[in-house]
């Protein structure tokens, strides 16, 4: 079959770059272990309340894991709980949350912690707070009539 | 009959080359004056294809639309990286 030299090259560059990404996706889910935030860990969606970690919510210290903290989040209509947290700053920590009723989002604004909270799923997030501020906590999937009003707030303090 | 089999390289641009000539009087002269260059063509017989096509405008709009691809694709992995 002819084909013009310039259709090699940009097929070459097409086939190329095909191969570049599906690496890239490979290497990061099998070998680095990246994956979804909710990823197969459910939880009784009206028990959330009484189910630990989910029924003090908040930021707290552990021992002996790969992370420093673990802040917990429980999101409802049309709030999060809590309403306000502070972590020290370069903290690692595990973000942890879930929702009681609804599907909602919870992004950090300006991060790359952006998850999707759906009822009986728990979503994770670890990450090391390695910059100062204060950062806004908001639903991105519309959740009802107040859904412009639900918002949280993290600040990033250096003591 | 002859003529379509031997210049056929876009079966569909010369159908509608051959409704517009015969049923638009501006293009009859134009589509006579064509038909005697085809009958010219035939008599010498064996009509060769040949590709003389550059491609160097598509090949110059693949690799733009490529390079913007792969800098929005490093510049938004670059701030990924930047976040926490």
């Amino acid at each position: 079959m002819h084909m013009h030299k310039f259709e090699k090259a940009w097929l070459t560059f097409g086939i190329g770059a095909l191969l570049v990404f599906l690496t890239v996706l490979g290497v990061s889910a099998f070998y680095m272990g990246n994956q979804p935030p909710s990823c197969l860990v459910t939880i009784d969606p009206e028990k959330v309340d009484t189910t630990k970690p989910f029924n003090e919510p908040g930021l707290k210290k552990v021992e002996g894991k790969d992370w420093d903290y673990e802040l917990v989040f429980v999101a409802s209509a049309f709030s999060f709980n809590p309403a306000s947290v502070e972590v020290p700053y370069g903290a690692k920590v595990k973000i942890m949350a879930t929702t009681k009723d609804v599907v909602h989002g919870f992004q950090v604004a300006g991060t790359n912690i952006n998850m999707m909270l759906e009822p009986g799923f728990i979503s994770e997030y670890t990450t090391t707070f390695d910059k100062a501020g204060e950062y806004l906590i908001l639903c991105n999937e519309y959740c009802g009539v107040g859904h412009h009003m639900m918002t949280s707030k993290i600040e990033v303090v250096k003591k | 009959m002859n003529r379509v089999k031997q210049c056929r390289i876009f079966p569909i641009v010369e159908y509608y080359e051959f409704v517009i000539i015969n049923h638009f009087p501006l293009f009859r002269k134009e589509g006579l004056k064509q038909m005697a260059l085809h009958q010219i063509d035939t008599k010498t017989s064996k009509t060769k294809v040949e590709d003389n096509s550059t491609l160097k405008g598509t090949l110059a709009s693949v690799f733009l639309l490529g390079f913007f691809l792969v800098s929005v694709w490093v510049s938004v992995y670059f701030l990924f990286l930047d976040r926490f």
